[in-house]
């Protein structure tokens, strides 16, 4: 083979492998950089979206289906404060500061999520 | 032209490895909870039948809600011994097996103490203990009280006044359906996550299929698995203190009191009924009996208390963060 055509197409692939090399290891490895967001459902339709990586302290009414959740937020964390519900389950479920770790009002057709990138699937 | 395309190609394979997506990801409300159905193939025209029978099945389960379908409630409000219902197949055939694990389980599961966790709930979040006589009571109808089955008919009836209660086995067996769908069309990558405490893993599309369970009684452990059914019984935030003794939300069918010996149980096995109702009666198992049950139903467990894994089966990959 020519060995001048050879150092070209060596040139020409070398680099984009490195590359692509070096994006898989990256993706591959990366912790999530993106910002968490939890996202309030009231039978399955979005009805708040809070940004998590705004650490200061607040309270969101809901509106669910038979009466009203009080959700608080704090440094990155989330929890149902308050709820007209009769079994507390939300409220008893504490703060959750996880993906794929939702808080789940039966009683008001309420789920709360964090959603972004996480170590595992699911959390039992 | 092609020494430029294929190592082009070949970098955005590479790049392309990354967490998988999923073609279907959607939950819907069942049984009480939030159902999470995650799969990696595409057979959307499934997933409005899983809706819809997650609708119809939680409310034929549902012992206190009125609701336009014939179920368990109307079952508890037969009056009389010879009174016949007729209902659906599903919790024809659920009630059917319900009735055969209460008596393979005897001891340690049942579906006729309805009426006494009910009584208990109410009572422990008064901050109260029910009597002695009243449990009492309640076993004398509870253990008392048959279904029978007439095939032909597809009814039921029940004797005595103990009530039904499918809570413990409902969501498990509708995990079954929703795997019969899936293998219906050989479709084998998916997750579907049942309120966390019936779960079916079918695999993950990564190179060697395994999801990672995290469990929450014990810091910093997961299980890696696929392929199977993973249910869990806890106590975990269902634990009332009443003069200074724990209860919990299950009833022990040799005593009627909801006092447990383990914390959480968590089973894999090859069936979402079944893997429910050992999580419930394992709870109220010691480990000897836990490994009979394991070899009785062909089952794996992981036995959790104060925090600790005290028994594990070897066969469940766990690992620790």
């Amino acid at each position: 083979m020519d060995k001048k055509k050879l150092r070209n197409d060596l040139l020409l692939i070398v680099p984009l492998l490195v590359a692509a090399i070096i994006a898989l290891v990256v993706l591959l490895t990366r912790k999530t950089n993106k910002p968490l967001v939890a996202k309030v459902y009231v039978s399955n339709e979005v009805v708040q979206t809070i940004d998590l990586s705004d650490t200061s302290e607040r309270d969101y009414t809901i509106q669910g289906k038979n009466g009203e959740l009080i959700v608080h937020v704090h440094d990155g964390s989330i929890k149902v404060s308050k709820s007209n519900c009769p079994h507390q389950d939300c409220v008893n479920q504490g703060e959750v500061k996880d993906t794929n770790h939702p808080i789940i009002c039966a009683y008001n057709e309420v789920y709360i999520v964090i959603e972004g990138a996480s170590d595992y699937d699911v959390e039992i | 032209m092609k020494r430029v395309i294929l190592p082009l190609l070949f970098s955005l394979c590479l790049c392309s490895c990354a967490e998988p997506t999923p073609e279907y990801d959607e939950f819907f409300y069942g049984f009480d909870t939030y159902i999470s159905v995650k799969v990696y193939e595409d057979h959307h025209y499934l997933f409005n039948g899983f809706k819809q029978k997650a609708e119809t099945f939680s409310k034929e389960c549902n012992r206190f809600v009125e609701s336009d379908v014939i179920g368990v409630r109307q079952i508890n409000s037969l009056v009389y011994d010879d009174q016949w219902l007729k209902v659906s197949d599903d919790l024809y055939d659920c009630l059917k097996k319900a009735v055969e694990y209460t008596e393979l389980l005897k001891g340690y599961f049942s579906i006729y103490l309805g009426a006494l966790s009910h009584s208990w709930d109410v009572a422990l979040k008064d901050g109260q203990v029910l009597s002695e006589q009243d449990v009492e009571i309640s076993m004398i109808y509870g253990n008392g009280t048959k279904l029978e089955f007439w095939e032909q008919g597809q009814s039921v009836r029940k004797s005595n006044y103990g009530e039904i209660d499918l809570g413990a086995i409902a969501k498990g067996y509708y995990l079954d359906y929703v795997k019969k769908c899936f293998d219906v069309y050989d479709m084998k990558k998916y997750i579907v996550d049942a309120g966390s405490s019936s779960i079916l893993l079918g695999e993950k599309p990564t190179e060697d299929g395994l999801y990672t369970i995290k469990i929450k009684s014990v810091e910093n452990t997961y299980i890696e698995a696929k392929n199977t059914f993973l249910s869990t019984s806890s106590i975990d935030n269902q634990i009332y203190t009443v003069e200074g003794k724990q209860y919990s939300h299950i009833i022990d069918p040799k005593t009627g009191y909801p006092q447990t010996l383990n914390q959480t149980c968590i089973v894999l096995t090859d069936s979402g009924t079944l893997g429910d109702v050992l999580s419930t009666s394992m709870m109220l198992m010691d480990i000897d009996k836990v490994k009979e049950a394991e070899e009785q139903f062909n089952a794996k467990a992981i036995i959790i208390r104060e925090g600790q894994i005290i028994y594990q089966n070897p066969n469940i990959k766990v690992v620790n963060g």
